[in-house]
């Protein structure tokens, strides 16, 4: 194979994601158009933000109007840059705890799948009873135990997302273990991690990518429903789920715009990560379903 | 009937190690609290004696492996030991009060779900492979995406905000209208007000299901238009429905052939996202101060009532498991295939 530099493989892979022509384009691009701008505005976000989001900057529930766009809340903050300074929060509890739940799974499950026997049954077993188990319900036992912080969350929420990856890895490695290639890799003397690692683990990359995706947009879900019941924040830091919660007190008197924003933040990201999901898989299983 | 004897017996048995394994998760879960739970509730002024006192009434003065013993032993004979607060009583009336509320949410949550899953799901998938409505498909196949990746709470407030606020013709909070609860039979007031024929009770209990467990029922959905659609596209593979279009049948009977024969693994599939649904519940229970399990769970926990916390997400895994089991049960009673 001849050599290419990264800078060349990043950028036709960039020209055939946007010129070529492959199934789920349509899933992937709506998907990353809606998540670009929140990572963007995230990492910006001392830049972009109009005000300070834990200081009250006008009158006490303002509909939105120009210096608000978004109003403001019931303390006078702006809800714009609330909600500009929140998505770091769930970003950042996302991201961690994924990566957390990823670096744990699937080591675990190509482990436990490529020793096989006694060992492999007990892990497979305790990992499929966590994994019945309601996720929230589960996330919540912990986050309340552990106490309120963006650390705490992102644990709690890995979790509970550990067997998923390990599910996903340890299936395909039991198949893919009896195969003669890997068989003639171990005549060869290759050394256990390297067949798992280098002969085993690059087949369950793809499917990951369409698990990490859906996860994701799952694990939003979570991180919100742990903010908004305020296992995630407390006061003045900004979260779209904490934030929800805070408005829901004044939506009887018809104050809609506290609630409706920062939910709306989180349907569009949850969205966006669900959308990419099921534009790989489309693209992965090479045709629509 | 050959195999079903035996098959139960088997699913039983596996059920107990999962249960198992999923007590202890939640035994160790609840000892990660930093220092002492009690301190924790009753507050760093309290006078030693007491905590103590305390700590004893809980068994947390015990060795670990002993609290550990008591702990599942208590399980098996049905106690979940005494709540921290207001009053001492038992968890598991605590949890008795509170479960059937849910239920009910649940219940119908469930059958919103599967009508919405069902409807889009079928149609969706027929139209594609009859008509060639890609289209139409792919907008189902989105509303299953939205759907699913709606945020309960926001979506439980959007509808507050234009049946309750705007419209007013709707409740927004509670289950029922004070004063109109009947009599308790069941627990679950749309069944006790029919028993009892409190029709007011009825239409007031109905009214205040209206809102939450349409949230529930259409975030749960799109996970069941999935199912629905996979299943039924399946089904439209297979050489029997071929040589079913070829002798000509209409096309109604074409779709509900498909149905037919997707109906057992779709409802097993519907029947193991149970433990989604309370997951769900949780939430739309907090949205709406609906007074069930999960609003009581996570009121327990801000006034660190251990017991009652630790009871509470036992009764959650328990009843995970008897359901998962229950629908496995079922399906094995209908398919004869599956049973090993």
């Amino acid at each position: 194979m001849p050599f290419k530099r990264p800078t060349f493989i990043v950028s036709s892979l960039i020209k055939t994601l946007f010129k070529g022509k492959y199934p789920g384009k349509t899933f992937l691009l709506v998907g990353l158009a809606l998540i670009l701008p929140i990572i963007l505005m995230a990492i910006f976000a001392p830049f972009i933000s109009p005000y300070d989001p834990t200081k009250s900057v006008g009158g006490p529930l303002r509909p939105p109007n120009s210096p608000h766009p978004f109003g403001t809340d019931n303390l006078g903050r702006d809800i714009l840059s609330r909600v500009i300074w929140g998505s770091r929060v769930v970003l950042a509890v996302v991201l961690l705890s994924t990566a957390l739940s990823a670096v744990v799974g699937v080591p675990l499950g190509l482990l436990s799948g490529y020793i096989g026997g006694k060992v492999d049954r007990v892990l497979a077993m305790i990992m499929d009873s966590m994994y019945a188990f309601p996720g929230l319900i589960l996330a919540i036992a912990l986050a309340s135990v552990l106490g309120p912080s963006i650390i705490n969350a992102a644990v709690a929420i890995a979790v509970v997302y550990i067997p998923i990856y390990f599910r996903m890895t340890r299936g395909p490695t039991l198949q893919i273990k009896e195969q003669a290639y890997v068989e003639s890799a171990y005549a060869a003397g290759a050394s256990s991690l390297r067949i798992m690692f280098k002969h085993i683990l690059p087949n369950v990359v793809p499917t990951l990518s369409v698990v990490l995706t859906l996860n994701m947009a799952d694990a939003i879900l979570t991180e919100a429903g742990l903010s908004f019941l305020g296992f995630v924040v407390v006061p003045p830091t900004p979260d779209w789920g904490f934030d929800l919660r805070a408005g829901q007190p004044f939506l009887p008197a018809g104050y809609w715009w506290p609630i409706t924003f920062p939910g709306f933040f989180i349907l569009l990201l949850s969205l966006g990560f669900g959308l990419i999901g099921e534009g790989l898989n489309d693209m992965l299983a090479g045709k629509e379903i | 009937m050959p195999g079903l004897g035996r098959f139960i017996v088997a699913r039983v048995l596996l059920a107990i190690p999962t249960i198992l394994i999923l007590l202890t998760i939640v035994f160790i879960v609840m000892r990660l609290i930093p220092g002492n739970p009690i301190l924790a509730m009753v507050g760093m002024k309290a006078p030693p004696e007491y905590v103590e006192e305390l700590m004893h009434k809980a068994g947390l003065d015990k060795p670990l492996y002993i609290q550990y013993i008591d702990y599942l032993s208590g399980i098996f004979k049905g106690d979940l030991g005494r709540s921290l607060i207001w009053g001492r009583r038992p968890v598991i009336a605590e949890i008795m009060d509170h479960f059937p509320a849910t239920l009910e949410l649940t219940i119908f949550a469930f059958i919103i779900a599967v009508f919405l899953g069902t409807t889009t799901g079928v149609f969706g998938s027929s139209l594609r492979v009859i008509k060639g409505w890609h289209k139409f498909d792919s907008l189902m196949r989105i509303y299953g995406i939205i759907s699913w990746t709606l945020f309960i709470p926001w979506i439980g407030m959007l509808l507050q905000l234009i049946f309750g606020v705007w419209l007013r013709v709707l409740p927004v909070a509670g289950r029922i209208d004070p004063g109109l609860e009947p009599p308790r039979i069941t627990g679950l007031y749309v069944i006790d007000s029919i028993i009892t024929q409190r029709w007011d009770s009825l239409i007031s209990a109905l009214r205040h299901l209206v809102l939450p467990s349409i949230t529930l029922g259409l975030v749960i959905s799109g996970a069941f238009t999935r199912i629905v659609r996979n299943n039924m596209i399946e089904i439209f593979k297979q050489d029997f429905m071929m040589t079913y279009k070829a002798v000509g049948v209409s096309t109604w009977k074409f779709i509900s052939a498909a149905f037919r024969n997707a109906f057992i693994p779709i409802m097993t599939i519907m029947g193991l996202q149970f433990a989604y649904l309370l997951a769900g519940a949780v939430l739309t229970e907090t949205t709406f101060s609906w007074p069930g399990m999960g609003t009581f769970l996570v009121e327990r926990i801000t006034y660190a009532d251990y017991t009652t916390v630790q009871g509470t997400v036992v009764f959650f895994a328990i009843i995970v498991v008897t359901i998962n089991l229950i629908v496995d049960i079922i399906y094995a009673f209908i398919d004869p295939r599956i049973r090993y």
